[in-house]
């Protein structure tokens, strides 16, 4: 808000009618129930839901755009993804152990970074302890603009 | 090898499946619709900026179902029928000179916004590329 008022334009969900839209609006806290639900899966059976539960994450839990303002009930989600995500490259590194191909495959070491950099995103969200934010996007997430 | 070719976390079939089962449990792409329904005036500047924003994040193929793509091009009929109306401050007094100029910093970051969703759909008229919005950068922080 402070910034609308020195002038510098807010992000859509930084400004007060932005926010009183998104508390208005009911499937949001359906969508949030089913991306924690995800989240509590079993990693070696549903990796790609999960990641894709914790993009969701990293995409809209900040400030003002997730539905709780409960600082610890954000961190709990922020938590879990960020452990479910570093589960899953685990998951990876073994199975590529086992696979030389995949071991020097670009994309695969690509999808180790971007998953590093979707925990490290996550991370630095928390309220306590807070690592630095990364200065670039997910590797694998490709330009968002476009 | 075939599944590490594309590495987005949406790009895999079966995520494919977990955003358009979210469409479908969730219905807001229905909702989002009904919002788009109210008559003009309704929706201020600042809403259709966040209904825009779920446009941008949520509108790639494999996260909005196929069936569901006519919200993503009534979400940006609706913020380019906005772009173009008249600001009105919410006294119904005329806006001062520093409310104009509030006013068009955040119409100009509204139709970057807009281009973002134009393109995307493969509705863009523009020539030359345009900035992506100030006020989402970095998108990731």
């Amino acid at each position: 808000m402070q910034s609308q008022k020195s002038g510098k334009v807010a992000a859509p969900w930084d400004t007060e009618d932005g926010m009183q839209w998104l508390e208005e609006l009911n499937p949001w806290g359906q969508a949030m129930r089913l991306i924690h639900g995800t989240l509590q899966l079993e990693t070696k059976k549903h990796p790609q839901e999960i990641r894709a539960a914790a993009a969701m994450v990293v995409m809209f839990c900040r400030e003002n755009l997730w539905p709780t303002r409960d600082e610890y009930q954000i961190d709990r989600i922020l938590e879990t993804a960020a452990k479910q995500l570093t589960t899953i490259k685990q998951l990876y590194e073994i199975k590529a152990r086992s696979n030389s191909e995949m071991m020097t495959n670009r994309n695969y070491r690509n999808l180790l970074v971007s998953i590093d950099q979707e925990v490290r995103i996550l991370e630095a969200r928390m309220s306590d302890p807070k690592p630095p934010m990364p200065n670039e996007p997910p590797a694998s997430w490709g330009d968002i603009w476009v | 090898m075939k599944e590490l070719n594309d590495l987005s976390p949406w790009i895999h079939p079966k995520a494919q499946n977990w955003f358009y089962s979210l469409f479908r449990k969730t219905n807001i792409a229905m909702v989002l619709d009904d919002e788009l329904r109210k008559p003009e005036g309704a929706i201020s500047l600042d809403q259709m900026r966040m209904i825009l924003a779920f446009g941008i994040m949520l509108g790639r193929d494999e996260m909005w179902p196929e069936n569901e793509r006519s919200t993503l091009k009534a979400i940006l009929r609706k913020a380019r029928q906005i772009a173009k109306l008249t600001p009105k401050s919410k006294t119904g007094k005329p806006l001062t000179i520093a409310e104009h100029q509030s006013y068009n910093h955040k119409l100009e970051e509204f139709k970057r916004e807009i281009e973002i969703l134009s393109r995307r759909l493969g509705m863009s008229n523009r020539q030359t590329a345009i900035d992506p919005p100030v006020s989402w950068q970095p998108f990731w922080e």
